[in-house]
């Protein structure tokens, strides 16, 4: 049998067949393996589901990925319940803070709790920030403009939940646009996220771990506000006439030719806005009256106050101001950070009043009319005309004559500020 | 853990058992699978699923090894002797074991097509695990040449069996659609095709083997020409679906009956793959989802039951006919219990062209290979021993290493 075998010629034959059979065989056999390999359409869609539940998966652990390591950002502000983000040092971007409330606000994050204080805190200023004892655990965010951002590109909106967990929600980035917010023009961003009262304070970030923008509240809405928005209202912030506001709770105008006229004086420097509960509130001051003197300096104009060294929280200063004929010496005290709610509380006692609802109520302002050319707003309540609280007779009135000759002071309450306006 | 790491600790944890159980005198194998069931997603999990899955290609391999060994028995001057005898028990005691599991399948009311079906994967005996007792053994005698033949047949008629069965089940359930002679091409083809192609594939490789060993002197050589030449033959026949059992086979009977180094190539063969047989076995008994004893169940019970008093009588009768020695008439049913291989293959085929009945079948076949892989090698050693076959192995004298 070997013999046969060993035989080249019968052997190369042997292959030769061999060959041609795998090869006809081959080209014989049943193309599609219909019998062999037909997956039932269940089965088949069973696999798909387990495919896209698998990758689903792999997603959500992904997102979990880039979430567990943003934490380090978050922090939970105690009371009032918002989320918080650490923003530089041991300073911690909150929204806007509320003023009835002691100056000392409880932190956590996942590890743990630390005390901390306002920093900043402008009045109507939908941000503010806090002070904490310290830094550690702390790392800030690392800010991105939103411009290289493409629709449709994942986002997480980043929050720290009551219980010191962290808590996200993937989206997608769609637009930017401009919208108000307080009394200024903002950036805000628009997701697929729904924002919720939960998700206030949150933080906006791209899966590169880049801080986009913050969850503010802006009147009744709730707004993702881009960084640069932020960086805005921050460096306006550190103006020194916000930080008049800060400290005192005042706005100042320069006297220009109509309200010289008006109030008989050529220098000195108008207080356009008292802000409710501030120091400057507590000792008096309304719209309509004109500082002369500021720390024994002599006032024309606000410029003079503006460029004055701050003085740091609790001292206090000598102001001269002119109301009516007469003029007012009054003392003020500086309360840093804009945290007046020690100054307006009555403290010994425990008590916290609330102001009644004074003046008479503007229903409605004509569009184009003189009134709302100088931001008078439905909602506001005439207090004082020309430095007299006036009966609702004398209030409609002096409103209905006034003109143009013969120009009127109106101070009118709105929300927590009273605003003073020259009509028409 | 990752592949590398679960390979070491396969291949360690199975020398280990290996040596363990032996102190049991119980058969290295079974110390494999053992190993292979301790390690994996059945108890500790140090090998996980998803390394089995990136493993299995060197069970392919050492699979293809072992058939490629077995193949050496089909040697012209032998199965001119013995063949005709081989032939005739292997056909007695599949047949019988078929007959005895479709019997008892029928008569607790199973569907005929889930009864035949079984009836067919119970022709099958585990090669594998059965020659590597023959080899750990060092075992030489009648019963052991035809055990060796028994199982490298029973393996070729459980494959007719199931494709006969697997077209009478296509032929009844009528397609409107498809004609008769398009059905009986759709389920013949394939066997025909695996018969002839997988032969025709093997004698190439062999061919090929055979004339390039010639020019090949150095032990190493011969380990790469020889895995290359495996490789390549189970990668073609995976590519052309051909039977990786009968075309691995077909290289050993084409290399045995060609080359007259067939001797030196199936030495260095024994020298090369005993890691492949250890990470093969472990890697069964890894797969073995012991929790399928649980269901194991009356019908499970049936198949277990006529699966092994078919082999064994079916063994008894055929030998008596063939007119063997006593001895063999006694032993050769018990050396057949192993299961594993090809049965669990053909559940998957099961699976994906009869999904309606796989669920029964491989219910029962999975469970029942759980039993036979731990009973089926023990039993085969025990026959061996039993026998007189088994010899003393001349271990090799291990040179020092310090």
């Amino acid at each position: 049998m070997r013999d046969w075998l060993s035989d080249k010629r019968y052997l190369a034959l042997l292959v030769l067949i061999a060959l041609l059979i795998l090869a006809v065989g081959n080209w014989l056999r049943p193309r599609q393996q219909v019998a062999e390999f037909a997956i039932s359409e269940a089965e088949r869609l069973r696999l798909q589901f387990l495919a896209q539940q698998r990758s689903l998966r792999d997603f959500t652990s992904y997102f979990e990925r880039v979430a567990g390591s943003l934490g380090v950002h978050l922090v939970r502000l105690i009371e009032p319940n918002t989320s918080g983000l650490v923003w530089q040092g041991n300073r911690v971007l909150v929204p806007g803070l509320p003023r009835n409330h002691s100056s000392i606000f409880t932190l956590r994050s996942e590890r743990f709790e630390q005390q901390a204080s306002p920093s900043l805190v402008v009045p109507g200023l939908p941000i503010s920030i806090l002070e904490s004892r310290s830094s550690q655990g702390f790392q800030a965010v690392r800010g991105d403009d939103t411009s290289a951002l493409k629709p449709g590109a994942w986002v997480l909106l980043m929050t720290r939940q009551e219980d010191g967990s962290t808590g996200y929600s993937p989206g997608f980035f769609s637009s930017v646009s401009t919208a108000t917010c307080g009394d200024n023009y903002v950036k805000e961003i628009a997701t697929s996220l729904p924002l919720d009262a939960s998700m206030l304070g949150g933080g906006l970030f791209d899966l590169e771990g880049h801080f986009l923008g913050m969850v503010l509240q802006c009147g009744p809405r709730l707004v993702a506000i881009s960084v640069n928005s932020i960086y805005f209202w921050l460096q306006l912030a550190s103006r020194s006439s916000e930080r008049l506001l800060q400290d005192y709770g005042i706005r100042l105008l320069s006297l220009n030719a109509r309200s010289s006229a008006h109030f008989q004086q050529t220098e000195g420097a108008l207080i356009s806005e008292v802000w409710k509960g501030s120091p400057a509130e507590m000792v008096g001051l309304v719209p309509g009256d004109i500082i002369i003197s500021w720390d024994a300096v002599p006032v024309q104009k606000p410029d003079n106050v503006y460029t004055l060294q701050p003085k740091s929280p609790g001292e206090v200063l000598n102001i001269e101001i002119i109301r009516g004929q007469r003029v007012l010496k009054l003392t003020l005290e500086a309360i840093s950070g804009g945290w007046w709610s020690r100054a307006s509380s009555t403290a010994a006692l425990g008590l916290q009043l609330e102001l009644p609802e004074a003046g008479y109520l503007i229903e409605s302002t004509e569009p184009g009319s003189p009134a709302q050319s100088v931001g008078l707003q439905a909602g506001d309540r005439v207090v004082m005309i020309d430095g007299r609280t006036v009966s609702r007779q004398q209030a409609s009135l002096a409103l209905n004559t006034a003109i143009i000759e013969e120009p009127i002071y109106v101070v009118v309450s709105r929300d927590e500020k009273t605003i003073g306006v020259l009509l028409p | 853990m990752n592949e590398l790491s679960s390979l070491g600790l396969i291949l360690l944890f199975a020398l280990f058992a290996g040596h363990l159980v032996k102190f049991l005198r119980l058969p290295e194998i079974t110390g494999y699978i053992l190993a292979g069931v301790v390690v994996g997603p059945s108890f500790l999990g140090w090998v996980s699923h998803e390394n089995l899955s990136t493993l299995s290609v060197f069970s392919e391999v050492a699979l293809g090894l072992i058939l490629f060994s077995l193949g050496s028995i089909f040697e012209m001057d032998r199965i001119a002797a013995i063949g005709r005898g081989v032939a005739r028990i292997t056909l007695t005691e599949s047949a019988i074991a078929a007959f005895l599991v479709t019997g008892g399948m029928l008569a607790f009311g199973q569907p005929w097509q889930v009864s035949f079906l079984l009836g067919a994967i119970a022709m099958e005996t585990a090669a594998a695990s059965t020659l590597m007792v023959i080899r750990e053994c060092n075992a030489n005698g009648a019963l052991t040449d035809t055990v060796t033949g028994i199982i490298g047949l029973n393996n070729i008629f459980c494959l007719i069996g199931f494709s006969l069965v697997a077209a009478l089940i296509d032929l009844t359930t009528t397609d409107p659609n498809v004609t008769f002679i398009q059905t009986l091409y759709q389920s013949l083809y394939p066997l025909v095709w695996q018969l002839v192609g997988s032969v025709a594939l093997g004698f190439l490789v062999g061919v090929l083997l055979a004339s390039w060993a010639t020019r090949v002197i150095e032990h190493g050589e011969l380990s790469i020409l020889l895995i290359g030449c495996m490789l390549l033959c189970v990668g073609v026949a995976l590519v052309l679906d051909l039977s990786t059992l009968i075309a691995s086979m077909a290289v050993g009977a084409t290399l045995s009956n060609l080359s007259t180094h067939s001797k030196r190539l199936f030495s260095a063969l024994s020298r090369t793959d005993p890691p492949f047989y250890a990470i093969f076995f472990v890697i069964a008994g890894a797969d073995l989802n012991l929790e399928l004893l649980g269901s194991i169940g009356v019908l499970g019970v049936v198949y277990v039951l006529g699966r092994s008093s078919g082999k064994f009588l079916g063994a008894h009768i055929g030998a008596r006919k063939a007119g063997l020695p006593e001895v063999v008439r006694r032993w050769l049913g018990v050396a057949l219990m192993s299961q594993a291989g090809l049965a669990i293959g053909l559940t998957l085929i099961i699976n994906r062209r009869f999904p309606e009945y796989s669920g029964a079948v491989s219910t029962v076949v999975l469970a029942a290979v759980v039993v036979y892989e731990m009973i089926g090698p023990i039993s085969a050693r025990f026959a061996i021993t039993r026998s007189g076959e088994a010899q003393p192995r001349v271990s090799e004298p291990a040179e020092s290493l310090f």
